[in-house]
């Protein structure tokens, strides 16, 4: 059986395929901002405007047509309100003109579930890491549980807000990580961590004071390894505390390689397993929709509709 | 020397009836950030463990701190109140962390993993995360905290467990609770997706 997924819950519209083995197709645009960050309207706006011509190319690359897909799924949530409501708006009119199910998808379990297909562990601790995402989350008792998450702001975001102060256009994690390169010195950044939980909201002050007065290479530097730092200890706590013995870190974030090798070094000093996902999988994309889809295919019927603050630990998981 | 369990940050080892908690160096951090973490933290865990100790809270008696950063502590036999949870520990988690925050102390960590239940008490251990603050708001976090590693953990009980807790709790800190209630609630919404509606 196929199904497609639609993903839309910030700046990228994507659309996957999947028949429940295999990802046939994954396609998508992003939305970029001429400057600034994400505006909601215009972001969804985009995703309006391109949604027939990448729904059309995943079906082309997938190799069929709109009448084969057997069910859709849509990412309802969390996310940027407007931005949901087109990609819901698009999976319900495709349901209702095909007369196919639809169903609702967490957009975190989403990430989930496609680093476990990718990485073919089976009970890791994810990491998961996006603009406006930080979370560490395990499998626990039917639930993916959250242990630990950021207090205040995402970690992309902070990065952008600090971007923002640099100079640096949205969304700025490549150029941080491209200038990081050039530190030479160690600025010590508060470094906030409670429990399995992390704060930012410190860092973002304490750079706003330093900007100007320090280098920006150093203040990349430090700004990543702090980050990062906390990020990883807060990991390591929870396998401790869970007694897991793999990592995945997923979400935007998951493109720096900075943090890949701290997750690996991690994991290799604790004798435990780690695997870096592929690009294609750790931003927000289509297939992770269509395939988290498939497995909750049987759960219980769910109201569709755009979920803005939609938790990860309140969907019940029984496909496991 | 026996290895007797790797934390998430030490390793601890027994020896002659001794706890010893060694800070490992962490590969994944740069060095600058990772020794000046380490030296801190284990300084402050090793006072905040004996002003503890000295004021009658059940904790182990910490006994040296080594050049190393290594620190000896008493053993305790017991066992952690996560592997065999019941929710009859709870006032006598209430009544110690009203105690260590009376004392101008805050946890930072107050999992269930970090109690030890033995012989009828419970001792709170690994003050890794620890600092001496007596505002409302850092020791709203330890409620926080505390409140979220029951629900992830053990989420059958933990509504009762917390009832339990946090009625015990307001009756030990008096007229202190309510700005610790306060910023509690600040903490649970400001969070990113709290589905209030």
């Amino acid at each position: 059986m196929y199904i497609l997924g639609i993903e839309s819950t910030a700046h990228t519209f994507g659309v996957g395929i999947t028949d429940g083995n295999r990802i046939l197709s994954n396609e998508r645009d992003t939305f970029m901002p001429k400057k600034g960050g994400i505006v909601p309207r215009e972001a969804a706006k985009h995703h309006y405007r391109k949604a027939p011509e990448i729904i059309k190319s995943a079906l082309e690359s997938a190799g069929i047509s709109l009448q084969q897909v057997d069910m859709f799924a849509v990412s309802q949530g969390p996310g940027i309100l407007s931005c949901l409501k087109a990609g819901v708006s698009v999976g319900v009119f495709l349901s209702r003109k095909y007369k196919k199910p639809i169903i609702g998808v967490n957009h975190c379990i989403g990430h989930i579930e496609i680093g476990r297909l990718m990485t073919g562990f089976n009970d890791p601790v994810i990491l998961y890491v996006s603009g406006g995402n930080t979370q560490i989350i395990t499998y626990l008792n039917k639930r993916y549980a959250v242990f630990g998450e950021t207090q205040d702001i995402g970690v992309g975001n902070l990065l952008d807000r600090v971007g923002r102060m640099l100079g640096i256009p949205f969304p700025a994690g490549p150029e941080i990580e491209r200038l990081s390169n050039g530190g030479r010195e160690y600025i010590r950044f508060p470094y906030t961590i409670k429990g399995m939980d992390v704060s930012f909201s410190g860092i973002e002050t304490y750079v706003k004071n330093i900007i100007g007065i320090k280098r920006r290479e150093d203040v990349c530097f430090s700004l990543q390894e702090t980050v990062f730092s906390m990020l990883i200890e807060a990991s390591e706590r929870a396998m401790a505390y869970c007694g897991k013995t793999s990592l995945i870190i997923t979400g935007g974030v998951a493109a720096n390689s900075r943090l890949n090798e701290m997750g690996k070094r991690m994991c290799a000093q604790r004798g435990a397993e780690f695997r870096a996902l592929d690009k294609e999988y750790t931003g927000d994309n289509g297939a992770m929709i269509a395939y988290t889809g498939y497995l909750m295919m049987n759960e219980g019927k769910t109201e569709i509709r755009p979920r803005p603050r939609f938790r990860t630990d309140v969907v019940e998981i029984n496909y496991r | 020397m026996i290895r007797i369990a790797t934390g998430a940050e030490a390793e601890l080892y027994k020896e002659d009836g001794v706890i010893i908690k060694d800070r490992v160096k962490k590969r994944y951090r740069i060095r600058e950030l990772d020794e000046a973490l380490r030296i801190s933290r284990n300084a402050r865990e090793f006072a905040i463990m004996k002003r503890c100790h000295e004021s009658g809270i059940d904790t182990p008696r910490p006994i040296k701190l080594d050049i190393k950063g290594r620190i000896y502590m008493e053993n305790i036999a017991g066992y952690p109140l996560s592997s065999k949870f019941s929710s009859k520990n709870m006032g006598k988690v209430a009544d110690m962390l009203w105690r260590l925050h009376s004392l101008g102390i805050v946890h930072g960590d107050p999992t269930t993993a970090n109690m030890l239940v033995s012989r009828g008490r419970v001792f709170l251990i690994d003050f890794g995360l620890s600092f001496y603050s007596k505002r409302a708001e850092d020791r709203a976090s330890d409620l926080f905290l505390l409140k979220k590693a029951l629900a992830s953990k053990h989420p059958e009980q933990a509504k009762i467990a917390y009832k339990k807790f946090i009625s015990r709790y307001k009756k030990n800190s008096g007229k202190e609770f309510k700005p610790i209630l306060s910023h509690l609630r600040d903490m649970e919404t400001r969070r990113r997706y709290y589905e209030s509606y």
